[in-house]
């Protein structure tokens, strides 16, 4: 990059000083940072051994919490998708009053320390408005274990998820939809089109890429979720522990060995799904370059 | 690009200067992991140590078992305190901690919410389908670990436990458990009597108490980390924390039930120590080490253990004794804990260099003419030994013209020997273990030529987890009976055992 002076008029001019310093201290700056986050990673394997490797996939406990950690994220990525692609499409299109505020409530969860986000969540599901709902259905359908709440349970686990991701998903919705161009829709709706038609065939087509990001996003949030969780669903073994509660109850017992196989896989696998997004995700934009083109 | 460079200079400045602030104060401040459940009592307790001694005191709180897998990975810090004594003492085998200190007792609980709505008596209604209940993950906190055990040896542990995962749930601390029972979100639940005893609980639940919980009981424990860079204030604190007039006062109000023989407190807490004279050379360092880590002064009276006897008989009031023969400890047993026998040590015939007079046997002792010097019979253990192994041998009337010397201890004999004025004497091996190049010793092989020294804590003591912890010390540092002379008699035991 430093071969060819994309700006050659400039060997004309007097005093500018080398780039070499530039590409230097940023260089070095980033440096720091990668060989920080290499470095952790391949720190763990300090720990890891050939026992907790073969544990990880015998112990039942910890299958379970694989099993759930996949399941759960993905279904907590297609609910978010669920949510995010029409309030993402909303915020990008319209303007209404009170906008600023809703922006800012949309925020929340994305400012708060995830712990908040449990600890809300344990209340609001245990107010007396849900309590009294619960009873009356179990009066009504005469069915003393019916629940509605889903404190403790798997439920609880997707929707801690989701609260977190849910955000985050939005806001790159958002952003994807605003890069797409207003005017093809509009052209699309004087051609005769209902709101629903033109979104479905030529908005949501051109927003695939932001809604892998998203998706991408929504996946990783969850994976990682873990504060919320232990709040709000618990560290039940064999219902509702996650792969990051693995880490926290395995590290409890000072099984370092254990935590950091867990830790590993983690990060392999997470790696590898989000690598598999992003690349397909670049495939699909660009057949529909071509497409377009 | 200036501008630049100077930000990136003020950082790294910044950060080296505050690093060095860090450093300054590494006197004054104590890194301390402490359950979750004993958070509040402990920010009590340590308020007033920090007051009186402008100490800074950093807490982390977190489940036991979390802390002891913080500890594990990274041993930084001073302080570690668990809720159940187990934590302690498996990083003490991990040598991650050097000292432990008893805080106080807790046992288990049955908490439901106020008023009881859902009648629950006993461990039976936890296996209720209707009866949501929150368990502590047996690996991450004390009390989990601790109602398994009871659960299990009760048979109740798999319904229970089936139970909490269908209709209930499991967290790692007790806090946690005890706010989701507040909350109502959980109709039951154990946990510590001391955590629903604490005042951000008062009022929150009615207790149950069932005789299945109430006979367990755990010890909360206090250890000071191997890695600790203050272990004199570290122990400090933790003698404070575990002192009868200052941490167990705290203790009790939060709900504990205390510690029932636990120490006085004392600024420099000061031991006296009785020990027979042919001990010194063995303890000597140990107590020299043990006074600078725990910052505290152990006066030793070193002598004829006929002579501390009598002391003691006078009034006397040591805080331990170490006795150079057993016979002078069950004298006056009754002033004292069990005794632990420590080391022992056997009679020899000391010769001159090259052995001139040939003696090879204890008979050979009464040949006519020959200078023999032994302990006083009646001042010294040594002497008295001595004696009675020489009566049975129905040799201490034949030998008694020779004995041209009887002193109360055995230096003062050896130093008589080496002046030239003896040709003989009947000393312990360990009494001239050091000097055995330029003499020779004949070993005699009868029972009743062995001494065992037993060392024991004063009943009257204020300061008996001290002492506990300063034989623990003479244990640790056994290399020094043996370089000495003796032999270590806590080894050998092991060594039986796993000989078996």
């Amino acid at each position: 990059m430093f071969d060819q002076d994309p700006y050659p008029s400039r060997k004309n001019t007097l005093n500018v000083p080398s780039d070499t310093t530039f590409f230097l201290a940023f260089i070095i700056l980033s440096f720091i940072y990668i060989f920080l986050l290499i470095g952790i990673i391949v720190a763990d394997f300090k720990y890891v051994d050939m026992n907790s490797i073969k544990r990880f996939f015998n112990d039942p406990n910890i299958i379970y919490s694989l099993k759930l950690s996949i399941i759960s994220c993905t279904v907590t990525t297609l609910l978010c998708l669920l949510v995010a692609v029409p309030l993402g499409y909303l915020m990008s299109r319209f303007h209404f009053i009170g906008k600023e505020v809703l922006d800012t409530i949309l925020d929340i969860p994305i400012m708060l320390p995830p712990i908040v986000v449990g600890i809300s969540l344990l209340i609001f599901f245990n107010t007396d408005i849900i309590i009294g709902l619960e009873t009356f259905l179990q009066n009504f359908f005469n069915n003393p274990n019916l629940r509605i709440n889903p404190t403790f349970t798997v439920v609880s686990v997707i929707l801690a998820q989701f609260m977190v991701s849910c955000a985050f998903a939005i806001r790159s919705m958002r952003t994807s939809f605003d890069e797409i161009s207003v005017r093809q829709e509009q052209v699309a709706l004087t051609l005769g089109c209902s709101r629903g038609q033109a979104f479905l065939y030529i908005i949501l087509p051109r927003a695939k890429r932001g809604m892998v990001t998203a998706a991408t996003i929504s996946w990783a949030r969850s994976l990682g979720e873990f504060g919320p969780i232990l709040i709000f669903a618990g560290s039940t073994r064999m219902k509702t522990e996650v792969l990051s509660t693995t880490v926290y109850l395995e590290f409890s017992v000072g099984n370092l060995a254990m935590a950091t196989t867990v830790s590993v896989f983690m990060i392999i696998t997470a790696s590898i799904i989000i690598f598999l997004m992003r690349i397909w995700g670049n495939n699909q934009h660009e057949k529909r370059e071509k497409i377009h083109d | 690009m200036r501008q630049f460079v100077f930000a990136t200079m003020m950082l790294i400045f910044t950060l080296i200067s505050s690093s060095m602030k860090m450093k300054a104060n590494d006197e004054k401040t104590l890194k301390v992991y402490c359950p979750a459940g004993m958070k509040t009592t402990f920010e009590k307790a340590s308020k007033e140590f920090e007051k009186l001694y402008g100490v800074q005191i950093s807490a982390e709180f977190k489940g036991s078992g979390h802390l002891m897998g913080s500890i594990k990975l990274n041993p930084i810090g001073d302080l570690f305190i668990a809720a159940d004594s187990s934590y302690t003492t498996q990083l003490k085998a991990d040598g991650l901690i050097k000292e432990i200190l008893p805080l106080a007792e807790m046992r288990p609980v049955i908490i439901v919410q106020k008023g009881n709505p859902k009648n629950i008596k006993s461990i039976a209604d936890f296996k209720r389908d209707d009866v949501r209940i929150a368990l502590a993950n047996p690996e991450a906190a004390a009390i989990g670990n601790i109602t398994k055990r009871i659960l299990e040896a009760s048979k109740d542990w798999e319904a229970v436990s089936q139970n909490a995962t269908k209709n209930g749930v499991y967290k790692p601390t007790v806090t946690e458990i005890a706010n989701v029972v507040k909350m109502k979100v959980i109709d039951a639940a154990i946990i510590w009597d001391a955590t629903a005893k604490q005042k951000n609980y008062a009022n929150d639940f009615d207790l149950i108490q069932t005789d299945l919980l109430n006979a367990n009981k755990e010890l909360a424990t206090i250890g000071v980390l191997t890695n600790s860079k203050n272990p004199t204030l570290a122990l400090k604190f933790a003698r404070f924390l575990h002192a009868k007039d200052k941490g167990q006062k705290v203790f009790l109000e939060e709900g504990f039930t205390g510690i029932p023989n636990a120490d006085t407190w004392s600024d420099q807490p000061s031991i006296i120590l009785y020990s027979g004279g042919v001990n010194r050379v063995a303890i000597e360092k140990t107590i020299v080490e043990f006074q600078k880590r725990e910052g505290v002064t152990i006066n030793t009276s070193y002598n004829g253990c006929g002579i501390l006897v009598g002391q003691m008989k006078a009034g006397g009031k040591p805080d331990a004794y170490f006795a150079c023969d057993a016979s002078f400890m069950s004298e006056v047993q009754n002033k004292f804990g069990p005794s632990v026998n420590l080391s022992e040590t056997s009679i020899a015939i000391i010769v001159k260099k090259g052995n001139p007079l040939g003696i090879k046997t204890l008979e050979d002792l009464a040949k006519p003419g020959l200078k023999i010097g032994v302990g006083h019979p009646e001042q010294s253990a040594l002497g008295s030994l001595t004696k009675k192994l020489l009566e049975s041998k129905s040799l201490y009337e034949k030998i008694k013209p020779n004995i041209r010397s009887e002193t109360p201890s055995a230096d003062m004999i050896v130093a008589q020997f080496k002046a030239g004025s003896l040709d003989v004497c009947l000393v312990y091996i360990a009494n001239v273990v050091y000097m055995k190049n330029e003499i020779e010793i004949i070993p005699i092989n009868e029972d009743r030529a062995i001494a065992i020294q037993p060392f024991a804590i004063a009943n009257n003591t204020n300061n008996h987890y001290l002492l506990e912890r300063f034989l623990e010390a003479l244990k640790n540092n056994h290399s020094h009976f043996l370089n000495a002379g003796f032999k270590y008699l806590p080894n050998l035991d092991i060594d039986k055992k796993e000989g078996k």
